[in-house]
């Protein structure tokens, strides 16, 4: 067992869409401008019936680290890798900016950064985790609707949060593809 | 075929991704690409740990003051968070408290002081030195006090910023101060509050939404008018299953988190709460023990409320009357942890104090005020004075803005001031000539109702404008003498003292230097101050009134301060819970929920509903309002911020659409009477309901010099109406505002 299991759990019934989470994620990752640049971003689902709005989902999205990560399977140098964490990351050295990774991740969770050529994506700020502070989207979140944190600490929230609190827990795509995500929706 | 963009993905991704893993196997390539100069796997660069310095500060991006935490790396701001500590946020920083960043290298900021050298609004200017600058501003002041008196000068301050410019007035007896906060925002709904419990619900208010159980939200769009102690409140509240109903023309996000959303007909909110005071009256619903020791008035309203019937709510509101009761009855079930919160911007339909009253009163009847999930009570707490003399008193000062004691408007506190008042006796040079506006951390032409007729009109007749600003805003195109300062990121600030559920003081220090040649609005306030004679008024700096403040704290406070960035004390948020006797500040020393000082000044002592005039056949009720991302017209140049929400869009009901020909994303202008707007997209939607339209606020600035911002959206000023309400004098944006859409 790894000394530290990190894990994202999102509370998809306490966010309010603010973004608060992307743009904390763009000044920590110095993620360039651009519509379609950003490491986390949150999806809205609209819920019609008989041709009237009943309700607004909002989810969360980011890499999910998955464990069977289809973009390190398919990268071509070896860019992408697991560190010791078991965290997704890119080095940037060995990128050559192919995108064969953003077609196979299941989760939409790379960008292609246009001015240094490469792919980039969340690394669940390790360099915030080796400071001991948590992800930057995780530490703006006004409302706990991202909570992170390590599921070998029984006294964790993410802990408490997916064997104690939740009513339901669930992984998009997760059973379909096999890829063991780190990431987690729950409903409380 | 490129494959280069996510958008193209977003549809192809998942189609594909479970075939191409087949194709690729990583080790079967890695000794071919090592033949290539790749690296070997296994050896990947190193991490560092992320160690960058701290300085504290609060956010002053919008005015909810946030305690923020400033990382710098290598001289230059790199992130911004939130400080645990601070009772405002917790830790926490919205979009735009995160995009701070982006407002301190905002490449389109002032960065010099400027002359204008060609006509007004046509934006040439010429460098000039500070001491140009300050010397022109001292003299051409100073020759119109001499010529008309200190009551021609005229100031709009807003924010910390305003609050230096407001002691220079201050000191040079010159009183026509006019803050926009009041005017365009909260006016209304402070002084329904005051005339009800003696206290204001002004910023920031004192709602317990943590803990409550039932929260009724009447057009408080609390998720997106975002505020982070509020936000974070209202995750534990969601967190904890609270119920919540919101009432709003549109489908906000807000309302996406609501158990209930109640799509009311715009202006009959106060219709919807007086019948809700009528099933708690009638069916016996009130905490008879809270009104019975504090309040007065019971009998009046019982006897005032009883033709507001829910059934004849329904045909105001479009709310049924059966939900009406239902919610009556719920609200009573869960008290006093059940709280009824008013919207913040209650600058609306002209009827706004006597709806924030009719808000305060049914929350009275529910027994809320100083218990958990109610209103809490808040903790004042000051910081040390630094040596400075106060201004001189001015006995008698007759002000422009018809504002305060004596004015039509006796209750609209002269601390505060009207901008409507002030721009419309500066238009009209009325009741005596005002020459001069010093406008300081404000930007009226995008916050005052038509400013294309009115404030042009007022400053036309100026004869000498100057803006202090960080941005080169519309207001600056129109200034004489234009004064660049520093963001907050860059200077000091004075020791900020507030209370929350608990009370701190707050500490500002710079995290970088000034980035071009700027100055804090208290140094620049300063210079002038020396100019005039008046130095005596400023006799320190910015940095040494912090230091001697904090000087005068406990040693103990002083290491908590520099520690923290904010000391925080232990409140007492629940006193009437834990039994202890309350005195309100009113006449009588009780809730008033018949308001004796609104029957003294010949207001209905008793909320009164009027109904608001429906839009004529084939126009639609004008409205706007805030999104999470943007602070007024203040942030939306701001790059992070303008990438996240660049543009409003028109919000039209989708069957109204239908029947108009417009699909969504069409162009369309909107037409009031010979007025017409530029083009604007739409977006064609259920989520607001018939007979209104709603765009966002902050857009449609015309600053050539805001790159991102420039010409984008519609000003939503320009269709608003300027209509006042008859007690506080704040604007009724949208009394009788309507409009028409046209394709473009």
């Amino acid at each position: 067992m790894k000394e530290k299991d990190y894990v994202m759990v999102l509370v998809p019934g306490s966010c309010i869409d603010c973004k608060a989470c992307t743009v904390a994620c763009k000044a920590q990752n110095k993620v360039p401008l651009g519509e379609e640049c950003f490491r986390t971003e949150i999806l809205e689902g609209e819920k019609i019936e008989s041709g009237q709005v009943r309700g607004i989902n909002f989810m969360p999205l980011l890499c999910f680290h998955c464990e069977n990560a289809a973009c390190i399977t398919v990268c071509p140098t070896s860019a992408s890798y697991h560190n010791e964490d078991g965290m997704v990351l890119v080095d940037p050295d060995r990128c050559i900016g192919c995108r064969m990774c953003m077609l196979a991740c299941p989760y939409n969770a790379r960008y292609y950064n246009e001015h240094e050529g490469v792919v980039d994506k969340c690394t669940f700020c390790v360099e915030r985790l080796k400071a001991d502070m948590k992800p930057a989207c995780a530490s703006t979140c006004p409302t706990e609707a991202r909570v992170f944190g390590d599921l070998n600490d029984k006294n964790s929230e993410v802990y408490k949060l997916l064997h104690q609190k939740a009513k339901k827990v669930w992984q998009p795509k997760a059973n379909m593809l096999g890829v063991k995500p780190r990431v987690y929706y729950v409903e409380v | 075929m490129e494959i280069s963009r996510r958008g193209f993905l977003k549809g192809a991704a998942i189609g594909v991704a479970a075939s191409y893993p087949l194709f690729f196997k990583q080790k079967a390539h890695a000794g071919i690409l090592s033949s290539f100069g790749v690296p070997e796997p296994g050896k990947y660069p190193e991490i560092k740990p992320f160690k960058p310095k701290v300085t504290h500060n609060w956010c002053e991006m919008c005015f909810w003051g946030c305690g923020i935490d400033v990382f710098t790396e290598n001289g230059r701001v790199r992130k911004i968070e939130g400080n645990p500590y601070h009772p405002y946020n917790y830790g926490k920083v919205c979009a735009r408290g995160n995009a701070g960043v982006m407002l301190l290298y905002d490449p389109d900021r002032l960065k010099t002081p400027l002359k204008r050298v060609g006509e007004r609004g046509e934006g040439k200017w010429e460098k000039i030195s500070w001491d140009e600058a300050i010397s022109t501003v001292a003299k051409e002041m100073t020759a119109i006090k001499g010529k008309y008196g200190a009551k021609a000068l005229a100031i709009v301050p807003h924010g910390t910023a305003g609050h230096a410019a407001k002691r220079l007035f201050d000191a040079m007896g010159a009183k026509n101060s006019a803050e926009p906060s009041y005017s365009s925002c909260r006016a209304s709904r402070l002084l329904g509050w005051f005339g009800t419990y003696g206290k204001d619900l002004s910023s920031h208010e004192y709602y317990d939404i943590a803990n409550s159980k039932y929260i009724l939200l009447v057009g408080r769009n609390i998720a997106e008018s975002v505020m982070m102690g509020d936000a974070k409140n209202l995750g534990i509240a969601l967190s904890k299953h609270a119920k919540i109903i919101y009432v709003d023309p549109r489908f906000t996000k807000t309302a996406a988190k609501a158990d209930e959303w109640l799509p009311i007909k715009p202006g009959t909110d106060m219709a919807f709460v007086l019948a809700l005071i009528n099933v708690i009256i009638k069916d016996a619903l009130y905490n008879a023990d809270f009104i019975e020791n504090y309040c007065y008035g019971f009998y009046e309203l019982r006897e005032h409320i009883e033709k507001y019937t829910p059934e004849w709510a329904e045909k105001e509101t479009d709310i049924p009357a059966t939900t009406i009761k239902k919610i009556a009855w719920e609200l009573a079930r869960y008290a006093p942890s059940s709280v009824v919160i008013p919207a913040r911007r209650t600058s609306r339909y002209g009827d706004d104090t006597q709806n924030a009253r009719a808000i305060a009163i049914l929350n009275a009847l529910l027994g809320n005020w100083e218990m958990p999930g109610g209103y809490y009570h808040t903790t004042k707490i000051k910081a040390p004075k630094a040596p400075l003399p106060k201004p001189p008193k001015i006995r008698n000062f007759q002000r422009a803005d018809n504002c305060g004691k004596g004015s039509d408007f006796p209750l609209a506190p002269a601390s505060f001031g009207r901008t409507n008042g002030l721009v419309k006796a500066i238009a009209e040079q009325k009741p005596y000539p005002i020459k001069s506006l010093f406008v300081c951390g404000a930007n009226p032409v995008m916050n005052v109702a038509k400013p294309g007729e009115t404030l042009k009109k007022a400053i036309e007749n100026l004869d000498f404008i100057v803006t202090v600003d960080v941005y080169p805003t519309e207001m600056c195109l129109y200034s004489d003498i234009i004064l660049p300062a520093s963001t907050y990121l860059e200077k000091y600030g004075d020791l900020k003292a507030g209370g929350a559920i608990q009370p701190f003081i707050a500490y500002r220090e710079p995290a970088v230097k000034p980035l071009y040649d700027t100055k804090g609005e208290w140094e620049i306030c300063r210079m002038i101050a020396k100019k005039m004679g008046l130095e005596e008024y400023f006799p320190m700096s910015m940095k040494e009134i912090v230091e001697y403040k904090i000087s005068k704290l406990s040693l103990e406070e002083q290491k908590e301060l520099k520690k923290n960035g904010v000391i925080v004390k232990e409140g007492d948020p629940y006193r009437r819970a834990q039994g202890k006797k309350i005195r309100f500040s009113t006449p009588t020393g009780k809730v008033e929920l018949y308001s004796t000082l609104f029957k003294k000044h010949g207001y209905d002592p008793l909320p009164v509903y009027s109904r608001p005039a429906s839009p004529p056949e084939g126009s639609y009720r004008f409205l706007f309002g805030r999104v999470s991302v943007h602070t007024h017209a203040r942030t939306e140049n701001n790059s992070w911020l303008h990438e996240t929400y660049p543009v409003n869009k028109l919000w039209i009901n989708k069957d109204e659409a239908g029947m108009l020909g417009i699909k969504n994303g069409d162009k369309v202008v909107l037409v009031q009477g010979n007025k017409k707007s530029p083009s604007i997209e739409t977006y064609v939607t259920s989520r607001i309901r018939k007979n209104c339209v709603f765009i966002a606020h902050g857009f449609g600035g015309f600053s050539p010099f805001l790159t991102l911002c420039y010409e984008k959206g519609v000003l939503d000023g320009e269709f608003a109406s300027e209509a006042v309400d008859p007690i506080s004098g704040a604007y009724a944006y949208h009394k009788d505002s309507f409009v028409k859409i046209k394709k473009a």
